[in-house]
């Protein structure tokens, strides 16, 4: 008995004899690479493929249904062995052919003896070294840079598989000619039948695991797909329609990421660098969540992975570069801190009541606050951005005086930039007879940016005196768990206090 | 080199001229050149007309057509073009200087023997 394979040659349906399909394709590689330099090959192949149909066609309505080895041996023989195809002068450069072909070396990834996507076996034919110590290299680096994954993925996708015989002979540096392509094909036809026999034990679990197999990569390819398809459709609202999603308020509506990178960057060119950069970025991530998920459906050709990976890669260079200068600007803008402290109130009496200065608070400028309680973040206005919060530090005083301490800090690009910003934060709080009402707001000017301005105050209390706040004492007070005097508060906007 | 080696490049030396000259006389597909070349006693091996033929069709000396066959697979027909037959009155011109040549110098050998 023996098994068949049935093929199609130039349309025409045929069924061959393992070992007369094993000569014939053997047979025409040969010619593929003995004629791999001549114009219009592909012709050249058809030509001698319809005549092997010709000459198969006469044969085979004998009665016979089945393509026997020695059928192709004949039709080999009549239409002659591939060096008679080659140069116009046979026999003159015929022994020199062995040394002249070039055993070229590519990388392919070797399907046959893969554990997921043959890249770590191709890369052993490749260097020609066993595929254990290659698996073993690529799963230390996996876990202890654990950047293998992605990396993995990507050259299953950019390798291409060695598909052919002459592949294969490439992806292990040998010679393409007719002996190796022999050898290789008796290799593969050993493997398909060790495979054969292997599948007839367990086809069910065969069946099973391709089928997981299948199941998988579609699961991969539609979370690709939809990856791919979220962020594509985040990143054209932003780019397109900037939506105000930042809780910072201009005129009661929140702020768009351009609107605030405006408030982030000293140097105007920087805003535009950083908004694209970071497009560029989710752009090319967007890419290869498609390709990921088209490649999971169907397959493409090399060039064109090949071509989209390229472009993927340059896009992401280009756009980690853009974002990354904007970046470093804005780490050089935010290098130093500066810290400023006046004394602002002494009070000699009893107790001291701090009160929180609520609606319509007056901040510098003759500007007002209208504080609608439901703001998260920061407040834009003309000229102004407005904080809200303010933390209060407590010490014991020197002297048997409160002594009350604004300080005012921020970040810039120098500390002396640093100490300038702090400089212009404004805040409104007084002492009146016992009682040092605090703005829980602050603002700075526009112009400084966001720097990380903050307001603190420090009150130094004499001992044996109080803090109150809204007619609880605050200061001081033991921390239940740690024993210790809370020295910390917290105002909210809202007029929240709380200690720690 | 054994004498076969010399005759082979003999035969397809003159096979291009052969087969345009065939051609001049009305179009015929691979398996009919073959045919022709065989029943005239100038035995090649069949794979080197392919590239042959294929080469000068890119040179454009010759042309083909698809053609439908009764009894299997689509036929190429191959034609002489205009510039064929310009480039086949120079190869015959050559032929008959070559063949002139050769049998001056050929009878000249025999008669020193």
């Amino acid at each position: 008995m023996n098994k068949t394979v049935s093929i199609h040659l130039q349309g025409f349906p045929f069924i061959f004899e393992e070992q007369a399909y094993a000569t014939l394709e053997s047979y025409l590689n040969a010619l593929r690479n003995v004629l791999q330099h001549e114009e219009g090959l592909e012709e050249i192949i058809q030509d001698v493929e319809l005549r092997i149909v010709e000459l198969l066609q006469p044969q085979l309505s004998a009665g016979k249904q089945v393509v026997e080895n020695k059928h192709v041996e004949e039709i080999i023989a009549k239409i002659g062995q591939p060096k008679d195809f080659g140069s116009e002068t046979p026999g003159m450069d015929e022994p020199t052919s062995e040394t002249k072909i070039k055993a070229t070396r590519r990388f392919f990834r070797d399907t046959d003896n893969a554990l997921l996507g043959g890249v770590c076996s191709g890369a052993a034919a490749y260097f020609n070294i066993d595929v254990v110590f290659v698996r073993a290299i690529y799963l230390i680096a996996f876990l202890t840079f654990g950047v293998g994954g992605l990396l993995y993925f990507i050259l299953w996708i950019i390798i291409p598989p060695a598909k052919t015989s002459s592949d294969k002979l490439q992806m292990k540096g040998q010679v393409v000619n007719l002996e190796n392509m022999k050898t290789e094909l008796g290799s593969a036809t050993n493997r398909l039948k060790k495979e054969a026999k292997a599948l007839n034990n367990r086809t069910d679990i065969a069946n099973l695991f391709r089928r997981i197999a299948r199941f998988v990569s579609i699961i991969i390819g539609v979370l690709a797909m939809l990856v791919g398809s979220v962020l594509l459709i985040t990143t054209l609202i932003f780019i397109f329609i900037q939506p105000q999603f930042i809780p910072a308020e201009i005129n009661g509506q929140h702020v768009s990421l351009s609107e605030l990178l405006v408030l982030i960057f000293d140097k105007s060119t920087m805003i535009p660098l950083a908004f694209w950069g970071i497009g560029l970025i989710n752009l090319s991530i967007i890419g290869l969540c498609f390709l990921i998920g088209i490649r999971c459906f169907k397959s493409l050709s090399s060039k064109i992975i090949y071509i989209g990976m390229g472009v993927l890669l340059l896009s992401f260079i280009i756009g980690t570069s853009m974002a990354a200068t904007a970046g470093v600007q804005f780490a050089k803008s935010i290098e130093s801190y500066g810290e400023i402290e006046k004394e602002i109130a002494i009070y000699q009496g009893e107790n001291l009541t701090i009160s929180p200065k609520l609606n319509d608070t007056k901040v510098s400028g003759g500007y007002t606050i209208k504080s609608n309680g439901d703001d998260l973040g920061f407040l834009i206005q003309k000229n102004n951005i407005l904080f809200h919060g303010i933390e209060v530090m407590y010490e014991a005083s020197n002297d048997s005086s409160f002594h009350i301490y604004q300080l005012n800090s921020a970040q810039g690009s120098s500390h002396e930039k640093a100490i300038y910003n702090a400089r212009q934060i404004r805040n409104i709080s007084f002492l009146k007879d016992s009682i040092f009402t605090i703005n829980p707001c602050f603002s700075f000017p526009k112009s400084t940016k966001l720097r990380d301005q903050k307001i603190k105050f420090r009150i130094t209390v004499p001992s044996n005196r109080s803090v109150f706040y809204q007619g609880r004492r605050i200061y001081p007070i033991i921390d239940s768990i740690s024993t210790e005097i809370r020295a910390h508060g917290y105002i909210t906007k809202e007029g929240d206090y709380s200690e720690w | 080199m054994n004498s076969e080696n010399t005759q082979a490049q003999m035969r397809k030396g003159i096979l291009e001229y052969c087969i345009l000259s065939m051609l001049s006389s009305g179009e015929a597909y691979p398996s009919e050149i073959l045919n022709r070349l065989e029943s005239a006693q100038l035995s090649v091996v069949e794979g080197t007309i392919y590239p042959l033929l294929t080469r000068l069709k890119n040179m454009q000396l010759l042309d083909y057509r698809w053609a439908e066959s009764t009894s299997g697979p689509p036929r190429k027909y191959y034609c002489i073009t205009e510039e064929g037959r310009v480039f086949l009155s120079e190869l015959e011109r050559t032929w008959l200087e070559l063949q002139q040549a050769v049998s001056t110098i050929t009878s000249k050998n025999t008669d020193y023997e």
